[in-house]
């Protein structure tokens, strides 16, 4: 049981019918359009099999050929009814909305040539996306420019009724007043989503009226300038804000968060030396990246996921030594609910600066996930950072870290004790099923570090090992001595991947 | 506490042909319209449920693919799974004739299957990208009901969109 592959041979005399009508619309097009009324041959009707359709081919057959060689004759079907069953126009809207809103806009504005009927279904989507291959390319950018212009102006000017997103995407077009108007028209159709991707050059500044626009539920600028009237009380319904490149002051980004009280999730990249203090109450998804002086997280009490990627300079870093309030507390202390933490380079070392936090006032009952990159195994500041973090996240399942430890640094005697000392007694990894270690220079701490978490994982399924690509001499010392350590978990499975 | 054994349940669909479906409550479930609707009567009669706007055909088909899709979620989401998923979907669209798919867009729509839902349309979307006017007519069976003039003039509205657009691309 099941659906039911077309009959092959069937297959093959609809390919030759369709190719014959392919010809056929040639010749119609070629001499314009047909005067007379015009019959559609129904594919549903060629579909199906039966006894009569090797006649009935051979029929169309013959009908075709003698079309292709007339002059002027639209496509007649040889069926006593006419075409067979509109099969999409008495649709409910909300279909053809979903059908429409999947293919390019520029189609989706040519179905007002199918039939009266659809001369104006298009105008009613209410999710308009535009890009360049809206419009014919070439090299020359300005008319690139011009065209875009044109066709979003004339879109937007037809259209009717709500519009509830709006998504522009383009290289080209970066600083225009015609923006502006789109933007105003916007303000007063009910926009919910916006997408502002604008190209390099001279940053677009975003007119006022956007801040109007009070139904934004999404709203995402790459390269424009933003800044918010003093009388902005914020935006009520927002729940997803992406900023990349985006010219606002620190002020104004830190009231803005706090004044969308729905906000859910927060991307900003590519900001240079923000310092920023996060209240959202409702906030789950957090990626920051770029250049940070300061991120406190005074009230993200329900953050699930978080991403973050600091371009610090090393002048900046030593800025921090002087602070002795406690990183850690000040960025991870408010979120107790995080399930997933990725922190890329030089994240670890943030959160080392400052006092030592000590026994962590709140456990991390929910954090599956830890990703670190670039942590420096032979900074104890930074492997405290790591051990307080692992320690306190009981149902953790998965643990990926890459070093970044420079071996020509010498270190003092490394307290090889360290990871047992500092750790409590009863601690034991009991969810941690995956371990990768990466970018590893086979330094003291690195090795004891694994043999630490190879100890105390008694459900631990697969730990990868990768040495990093400078290191050569060492590689068979790392590998010997991985091998020595007892693992807790009879299961556990090495991998060492070489480059 | 006691330790109550639960006995898959099932549900029974009577379409408008008459014809009664016993499924599992798992797959009736996939079914927005019926889980809504045991959601707003926990205590609903054991009778079948009457689907007036679908036909026994159409239904077999929709269970069939809820029924793979359920499997394939069980297994979990890695990537192999997921290809075999749009495997599954790409080979079930090949299969329908126009017409079943509308009658199945339609089905999905009413009893409110939003996966299915966004993957019929998907395919028709697919199928009708960036061709002609003429191919999209008659792949639908629309019958083009302009006057000359008239179809001349909806061109000259839209001209912006029709620009360098080759009729006959295909």
């Amino acid at each position: 049981m099941g659906p039911q592959t077309p009959n092959p041979n069937m297959k093959m005399s609809l390919l030759y019918v369709l190719n014959k009508l392919q010809i056929a619309r040639q010749v119609q097009t070629e001499q314009g359009f047909s005067h007379s009324t015009r019959k559609v041959v129904s594919f549903s009707r060629l579909a199906s099999v039966s006894d009569e359709r090797v006649k009935e081919e051979e029929h169309y057959r013959k009908t075709i050929r003698k079309l292709s060689s007339a002059s002027g004759f639209s496509i007649l079907s040889s069926m006593d009814d006419v075409s067979g069953p509109d099969l999409i126009t008495d649709l409910p809207q909300s279909i053809i909305e979903s059908i429409l809103t999947r293919l390019p806009i520029r189609d989706a504005v040519r179905t007002s040539i199918l039939s009266s009927k659809w001369r104006y279904k298009w105008s009613a989507l209410t999710q308009l996306v535009f890009d360049e291959k809206c419009v014919i390319s070439s090299d020359d950018q300005c008319e690139v420019e011009d065209s875009l212009v044109k066709f979003i102006t004339r879109a937007l000017f037809l259209h009717q009724g709500p519009i509830h997103k709006f998504q522009l995407t383009t290289t080209n077009l970066q600083c225009c007043p015609d923006i502006d108007q789109w933007l105003l028209f916007l303000s007063r159709n009910d926009i919910k989503e916006l997408v502002l991707e604008l190209g390099e050059g001279e940053w677009f500044r975003v007119p006022s009226c956007l801040f109007n626009c009070k139904k934004l539920t999404r709203l995402e600028l790459f390269r424009c300038e933003f800044d918010p009237p003093p009388s902005f009380k914020g935006f009520l319904c927002l729940k997803s804000l992406n900023l990349h490149q985006v010219l606002v002051s620190p002020e104004a980004i830190e009231s803005l968060i706090f004044s969308c009280p729905l906000l859910e999730s927060l991307a900003l990249s590519y900001f240079d030396s923000l310092a920023l203090t996060i209240r959202a109450p409702n906030l789950k998804y957090l990626c920051l990246e770029g250049e940070f002086k300061d991120i406190c997280l005074e009230n993200t009490p329900l953050l699930v996921a978080m991403s973050v990627a600091m371009y610090m300079t090393d002048d900046k870093a030593e800025h921090f030594e002087q602070s002795s309030s406690s990183n850690f507390n000040r960025f991870l202390g408010g979120a107790p609910r995080l399930e997933r933490l990725i922190g890329h380079i030089y994240f670890t070392k943030y959160l080392s600066i400052g006092d030592d936090p000590g026994i962590l006032p709140i456990t991390y009952n929910h954090l599956k996930v830890v990703e670190l990159y670039q942590v420096s195994f032979e900074d104890m500041k930074e492997i405290l950072v790591v051990l307080r973090l692992i320690a306190n996240s009981p149902n953790l399942n998965e643990l990926k870290i890459s070093g970044s430890s420079n071996t020509l640094a010498a270190i003092d005697a490394p307290d090889l004790n360290f990871w047992e000392e500092e750790c409590p007694s009863d601690c034991t990894f009991k969810q941690l099923k995956v371990v990768k270690m990466t970018d590893m220079s086979g330094v003291p701490h690195e090795m004891e570090f694994i043999k630490f978490l190879l100890a105390k994982s008694p459900a631990l399924e697969t730990m990868s090992f990768s040495p990093c690509i400078y290191v050569m001499d060492e590689r068979l010392n790392m590998l010997i001595e991985l091998l020595r350590f007892k693992r807790a978990s009879a299961q556990a499975e090495i991998f060492v991947i070489l480059d | 506490m006691s330790t109550a054994t639960v006995k898959a349940k099932k549900i029974t669909l009577r379409t408008a042909d008459n014809h009664e479906f016993e499924v599992d409550e798992a797959i009736a479930m996939e079914l927005g319209a019926i889980k809504t609707f045991f959601e707003d009567n926990p205590d609903a009669s054991e009778e079948p449920m009457p689907l007036p706007n679908v036909t026994s055909k159409c239904l077999s088909t929709i269970i069939e693919y809820c029924k793979s899709h359920l499997a394939f979620r069980a297994r979990g989401g890695s990537s192999s799974v997921e290809d075999e998923a749009k495997a599954y979907d790409e080979e079930f669209i090949k299969a329908q004739d126009n017409e079943s798919l509308k009658e199945m867009i339609l089905a999905a729509n009413y009893l409110n299957i939003k996966d299915m839902l966004d993957m019929l349309n998907q395919a028709v979307a697919d199928r009708i990208k960036n061709k002609s006017v003429e191919y999209v007519r008659k792949f639908f069976g629309i019958e083009n009901d302009y006057t000359p003039e008239e179809e001349a003039a909806v061109r000259a509205q839209n001209e912006w969109a029709f620009q360098g657009v080759d009729p006959d691309h295909d």
